[in-house]
């Protein structure tokens, strides 16, 4: 039999590349992973109460750090385009103890956030429908978020997501609901039919500098969560069909986007509602978008509320499988145990992490929900302390990896090395004093204190203790992860204008 | 000339495999065994960890099929595609012209095949050529 040896060992065949994606997906795709409609509705309100008119300005400085790393991303992916990300770069980069951090670090996020995509879709439906009182009736919607839990969990084990096609317009309809909401809202505004407390458009609204600095240090945390996932947008390589510049227009075009209708939304809330409105509404947390909307559009606002759901659902399974996948990828390194590199033989999906991720997320969601009285918010800041951790190292581990390519040109110096390093450094600073603010409970969110601390600082601190935990109990199993050893970028893999040999 | 048939060690394969064997037998063709080894959702994350994961479980199935076709008697081939099952039938389709498909109906349930759509309606719907469903 001739052709035994090549049955055998069957090869992916590199000429065949189903499923490119071409320009308006990856816009698409870029916009899909930040979610705004459901970002916008989960850390606008508490933005605004933190630091008031500020809020556009404090949106626009946290999109610094973020494009520094993304910048990052940007770079890593290139030596390493096997669209692995933070864990798998930051291993090669800093070795095995940090690598592994940054793995459970983003793990974790997706486990964080899933409860509250689930409770943001279930509220916003039900409002859609006028069911106001059952939005508000907590065991109910409790009860529903952990059935759609479950539910986008199935579907992302079973594989099959809806075509790219579909989910293109959704993104698009999604930010065009917002857009017009913005429309709207600073028209009524501007024409004086906003509530009492609107304010006046003020060139000092973009100035985040105007708040004390424990606001100022939460607001730009929560604007890290509402640009998180952002970097996906340069993370397409090859699979895009013009694989040159394909992905970085996308990323410009998916950022203006992103970054206009974030401030858009901010002036307009501002322009209509004003600061007291919120401060007025804070205990309604995420639902107070819910308002600002109908207030906006009237009877229309069942469009922004139907777009937010909408985002929110479509993100939780961006963010389950990312998680899932992680898990994996540690598993088949062996920084976790093998049990969780399981592959369904059915649907060819990670189906045990998956559905540990899922398990996790539910039991998170649940326990918060009983245990803190503003559970949306305390999770998103905790979530934000775990972003901003994740992505200063990938920062670091950017110009770490490339560190004997950076001296050689002008470019790689700023957007491979001083780039990365600076964001890097901002979201660690970020990280530090948002953490010495949350140490003093007056400073959270309601005055709450757990411990005598801040619970979203709790919370961080019990994750990354639990990681570190885990982390000791894998190194004492001495695994073969353990032995891998920090590399530097191929030369080969970097073109010549940025002191690699690529040709 | 050749036979192309959909194959991922499910059941519903496995009765495709059977058909296209005693087709290719009987015509005096050969076998492409064809196989979409890309993760289902979407890109991003760890992407390529996880195929090479979905590589490690099928290509042994892949390749014992082949084997098994062989002992047949008819001569067969590995094809495993970066695509999903549908793309990767596409995709063979373009490069080798093959003069037919066979593919498996799938046991996925209908509320699976109501939101998602089946493999092989979706073949048929997009395909230049013959496709065989094995029921």
């Amino acid at each position: 039999m001739p052709s035994e040896a090549v049955a055998q060992q069957p090869e992916v065949e590199p000429g065949l590349e189903a499923n490119a994606i071409g320009f308006v997906d990856a816009v698409s795709i870029g916009l899909n992973a930040t979610s705004p409609a459901y970002s916008l509705a989960a850390v606008l309100g508490p933005i605004v109460l933190l630091v008031g008119v500020a809020a556009p300005g404090v949106l626009i400085a946290s999109f610094v750090p973020m494009l520094l790393i993304a910048s990052a991303f940007y770079f890593l992916n290139r030596v390493d385009p096997d669209c692995g990300t933070t864990f798998s770069w930051v291993t090669r980069a800093m070795g095995p103890w940090f690598g592994w951090m940054g793995g459970w670090a983003i793990a974790m996020t997706g486990v964080l956030v899933v409860g509250s995509l689930a409770s943001v879709a279930v509220r916003f439906l039900l409002l859609m429908f006028g069911q106001r009182d059952l939005a508000n009736n907590g065991y109910l919607v409790m009860g529903l978020s952990v059935a759609l839990i479950i539910f986008m969990t199935w579907i992302c084990i079973v594989g099959t997501d809806l075509s790219g096609r579909v989910q293109t317009v959704l993104n698009i309809a999604q930010v065009v609901a917002i857009i017009v909401f913005c429309v709207v809202a600073i028209y009524k505004g501007a024409t004086g039919q906003g509530l009492p407390g609107a304010e006046s458009p003020s060139i000092s609204w973009l100035n985040p500098f105007g708040q004390g600095t424990a606001a100022l240090t939460a607001g730009l945390l929560l604007g890290v969560f509402a640009y998180w996932g952002w970097e996906s947008a340069v993370n397409l390589n090859e699979e895009t069909t013009d694989s040159d510049s394909t992905p970085g227009r996308a990323a410009i075009l998916s950022t203006i986007i992103l970054l206009a209708t974030y401030v858009g939304t901010a002036i307009a809330v501002l322009m209509l509602v004003g600061p007291s409105f919120l401060a007025d509404n804070a205990d309604e947390e995420e639902m107070v978008f819910a308002l600002i909307a109908q207030e906006a559009l009237g009877g229309w606002g069942w469009i922004v509320l139907l777009a937010v759901a909408m985002s929110a659902i479509a993100s939780t399974q961006t963010t389950i499988i990312p998680a899932s996948r992680t898990a994996l990828s540690m598993a088949r390194r062996r920084a976790l145990p093998r049990y969780f590199g399981q592959i369904s033989r059915k649907y060819h999906t990670p189906e045990v992490s998956t559905w540990w991720v899922a398990g996790i997320a539910i039991v998170w969601y649940v326990v918060v929900s009983f245990i803190s009285e503003n559970g949306l918010y305390d999770s998103l800041t905790a979530l934000s302390l775990l972003i901003a951790f994740y992505y200063s190292l990938t920062g670091f581990a950017c110009a770490i990896f490339y560190r004997k390519f950076i001296f050689k040109s002008v470019k790689a110096f700023f957007l491979i090395g001083l780039g990365p390093v600076i964001g890097a450094i901002l979201l660690l600073w970020l990280l530090i004093l948002s953490g010495i603010s949350m140490s003093d409970p007056e400073n959270s969110y309601g005055g709450v204190s757990w411990f005598g601390l801040g619970p979203p600082l709790v919370i961080g601190l019990f994750l990354f203790v639990l990681g570190v935990v885990f982390m000791i109990v894998m190194r004492v199993a001495n695994t073969p992860f353990w032995k891998e050893r920090p590399s530097v970028a191929d030369p080969a893999l970097v073109p010549v204008s940025e002191g690699g040999t690529e040709a | 000339m050749s036979i192309a048939v959909g194959y991922d060690g499910g059941e519903s394969a496995e009765r495709a495999l059977a058909a296209a064997v005693s087709l290719a037998k009987d015509l005096g063709e050969s076998l492409l065994v064809v196989c979409g080894v890309a993760p289902p959702g979407q890109l991003g994350e760890e992407y390529t960890a996880t195929e090479d994961a979905i590589v490690e479980l099928l290509a042994p199935m892949v390749s014992e099929a082949v084997i098994r076709v062989q002992d047949a008697g008819v001569h067969a081939e590995a094809i495993l595609v970066d695509g999903d099952a549908v793309g990767a039938l596409e995709a063979v389709m373009v490069e080798r012209e093959p003069r037919m498909l066979v593919v498996g109906y799938g046991e996925s349930g209908r509320i699976r095949a109501a939101l998602f759509g089946a493999v092989a309606p979706k073949m048929v719907e997009r395909s230049e050529i013959p496709v065989l469903v094995v029921p």
